[in-house]
């Protein structure tokens, strides 16, 4: 009898087990599920990165502005860039990686502009000072031959 | 004492420092020329410094001096040549006085004389061209004429063994009248002095006779066969 009872027991978690496992809408389920995660875990791991890319890139533009003296020759618009570079590095530590990706974008396209506006003042200020220090050397070599 | 002492030193401070302010109109020390090396140098520095807008603005106003003192530079040149074109001038004007040239070449001498007073005038009042204009052809018209000595005013008779002296033949010189038939004019001017004023034909070397002027001619001096004369 005890025998009987034990097989009757066994049978019938075998017969659940399996009625389990074989739920085709249940598998289903779980598989999306555990894919969803997935996908968000690496979208969120691309905005990071991207935020990361933007953020150098926006360094490299800042630094090829600086370099050119930007920070002097055109005051105004570089310290709007580098607010803007500022915002985007305390959303970045936020976490707020959208933002902080828009705000980099922007501040490296200022620092673009300034960089090139500020190449332009340069080219400009070098060519007049070259013509005037030849000038004025001509000017010496004339009045020395002149004897005057 | 002490008074005089001080008037000496106050004159030869004045002195010095004329002297300073006759050195100083060096070109070098033209106050655009010196502007326009501070704005170069300026300009620099804020090349230098990134403020490019300043640096073009500096460099645009050295430009602008750098063309005054071109001006300047440019006046000094045509000031010196005029100077230097004044001074030969005057130079040949003495010479030619010097030679008899206002005597011998009277219109040409006066010409070139009135041609030195505006050429000397145009410079006091600074146009240096006209007075360059006017110096050269003070030069130019007294280059014409040679430096010959005026015709003269006595003569001493000669020994000269192949054409003796009388007063026929000193008339016949160029230098004298050219003409042997004005000898009576030397002989009237110097009878007096003849040993036999009656008698013409009796001269002897060394004896000094005075050539009057026959046409308003300038003579001055006595014959020297080694100069050449104005004919």
């Amino acid at each position: 009898m005890k025998r009987i009872i034990i097989i009757s027991v066994a049978f019938a978690t075998l017969i659940f087990a399996v009625s389990c496992a074989t739920s085709p809408e249940k598998a289903a389920k779980t598989a999306k599920e555990e894919k969803k995660a997935a996908e968000q875990k690496v979208s969120e791991k691309d905005i990071v990165e991207n935020t990361e890319t933007l953020r150098t890139e926006a360094e490299t533009s800042l630094s090829a502005a600086r370099n050119i003296k930007a920070d002097v020759a055109m005051k105004e618009e570089f310290e709007k860039a580098l607010a803007l570079y500022e915002r985007a590095q305390s959303e970045q530590e936020k976490g707020n990686y959208k933002k902080a990706s828009d705000l980099f974008s922007k501040a490296k396209q200022l620092f673009e502009e300034v960089h090139q506006k500020t190449e332009e003042k340069r080219v400009q200020a070098e060519k007049s000072m070259d013509e005037s220090k030849t000038q004025l050397q001509q000017l010496e070599e004339k009045a020395k031959a002149a004897g005057i | 004492m002490e008074r005089k002492t001080m008037l000496i030193i106050i004159l030869v401070i004045t002195l010095v420092l004329l002297g300073i302010i006759a050195v100083g109109e060096s070109f070098f020390d033209n106050p655009d020329y010196k502007k326009a090396k501070e704005l170069n140098r300026m300009a620099e520095k804020a090349f230098a410094e990134g403020d490019y807008d300043k640096a073009y603005e500096y460099a645009e106003e050295a430009k602008k001096y750098t063309e005054k003192a071109d001006e300047y530079a440019s006046m000094l040149v045509l000031r010196n040549k005029a100077n230097t074109l004044m001074y030969k001038a005057s130079k040949r004007l003495e010479f030619v006085k010097n030679q008899g040239g206002e005597k011998t070449h009277p219109k040409e001498y006066e010409k070139a004389r009135a041609d030195y007073k505006i050429a000397q005038s145009a410079y006091d009042s600074e146009q240096y061209e006209r007075s360059i204009e006017y110096a050269n052809l003070v030069i130019e018209s007294l280059e014409s004429i040679v430096p010959k000595s005026p015709l003269p005013k006595y003569y001493r008779v000669r020994l000269i063994m192949k054409r003796r002296d009388c007063f026929w033949r000193i008339a016949e010189y160029k230098f004298i009248y050219d003409n042997p038939w004005k000898w009576t004019v030397i002989y009237e001017a110097n009878k007096q002095k003849l040993r036999e004023p009656d008698n013409p034909n009796l001269i002897f070397p060394g004896q000094i006779f005075l050539i009057p002027s026959i046409n308003g001619e300038f003579r001055e001096g006595t014959y020297d066969p080694n100069k050449k004369y104005i004919q």
